[in-house]
């Protein structure tokens, strides 16, 4: 264990300036106790774990490589993975893990399965999620970050906007006025998301569903 | 040190959205009408109702504005200005 010692050790070192500090300012001295546990907790963390799992996974490998050549279910397992070796590890796992064959080695050492199921989930939550109009309009609907006055008004403008739109394609010149029936979109997206400067995360979402709203407002209904 | 950083923000910050006074409201429902206000919040508010369901809210903004928001039945909101 002297690898987590050294990496213990560095954050007490000035812990004698840190209890002068907290018996000046006694409102601070927990918060400066909680910072010194995460940073001891952070560094014991990163000196330690790491290493474990590298080796771990790296057992995982090898007995994998020396079992594949004599079974032929994994054998085609390995086929399919080196099909497929130049795309992503979403998509290569699940090959593995769908033959019952192939999983033996990963039943006889759960450790290892454990170590690599979080890579793969990690990948499969990198993409955005699907945020849903109604779901959105509940959101909004629902905050506190807006007054109940505001979103009247709000929703007054974009029935406004919704009524010009139709009236544009009753007439048949909505393509001609798309560009200012975007800025005028614009406009109104730029007020909300300044309105919902205290609901971040809802904030977010519209901002990045805002091509979503965008053609559900001008596409014309069946 | 990331997740150090995320977990002291975390302890830090405050997490739910904060809810808008009545005054501020007014206020940010004028502002969004092009109106302005000079400051964040009104000061003397007068609310009054008809039997048909509109409203008409009428208050003061810091800039010395006074401001009359209407309320129809069905929703829409409208902005004028008094003095």
């Amino acid at each position: 264990m002297p690898v987590c010692s050294s990496a213990i050790s560095p954050p007490f070192q000035n812990s004698a300036f840190t209890y002068n500090n907290a018996m000046k300012f006694p409102g601070c001295s927990l918060l400066m106790l909680l910072l010194l546990f995460l940073v001891a907790l952070e560094s014991a963390l990163a000196g330690c774990a790491k290493p474990q799992e590298m080796r771990v996974s790296e057992q995982h490998v090898v007995e994998q490589e020396t079992e594949s050549t004599d079974d032929p279910a994994t054998q085609l397992a390995d086929e399919s993975i080196a099909e497929s070796a130049g795309e992503s590890i979403v998509e290569t796992v699940p090959a593995v893990e769908a033959r019952p064959d192939a999983v033996k080695p990963a039943q006889q050492k759960p450790v290892a399965v454990a170590d690599t199921a979080p890579a793969v989930s990690q990948k499969v939550e990198a993409r955005p999620p699907e945020i849903s109009m109604e779901q959105l309009i509940e959101r909004l609907k629902n905050t506190e970050a807006i007054g109940f006055l505001t979103k009247l008004a709000i929703r007054s403008d974009v029935l406004d906007f919704k009524q010009s739109v139709e009236s544009y394609r009753k007439q048949g010149v909505l393509e001609e006025n798309a560009e200012m029936l975007r800025g005028y979109f614009n406009g109104l997206l730029l007020k909300i998301l300044a309105l919902l400067e205290r609901d971040p995360a809802l904030s977010r979402d519209i901002h990045l569903a805002r091509e979503s709203i965008w053609k559900s407002l001008v596409e014309a209904k069946s | 040190m990331k997740t150090l950083f995320v977990i002291m923000a975390a302890l830090v910050l405050p997490v739910q959205a904060q809810a808008v006074t009545p005054a501020e409201d007014i206020a940010t429902t004028i502002m969004l009408r092009g109106h302005p206000c000079g400051g964040p919040a009104v000061t003397q508010i007068q609310e009054q109702s008809d039997s048909a369901g509109n409203r008409t809210i009428r208050a003061t903004c810091p800039n010395g504005y006074r401001y009359q928001v209407d309320v129809s039945s069905d929703g829409r909101v409208s902005v004028k200005r008094l003095n």
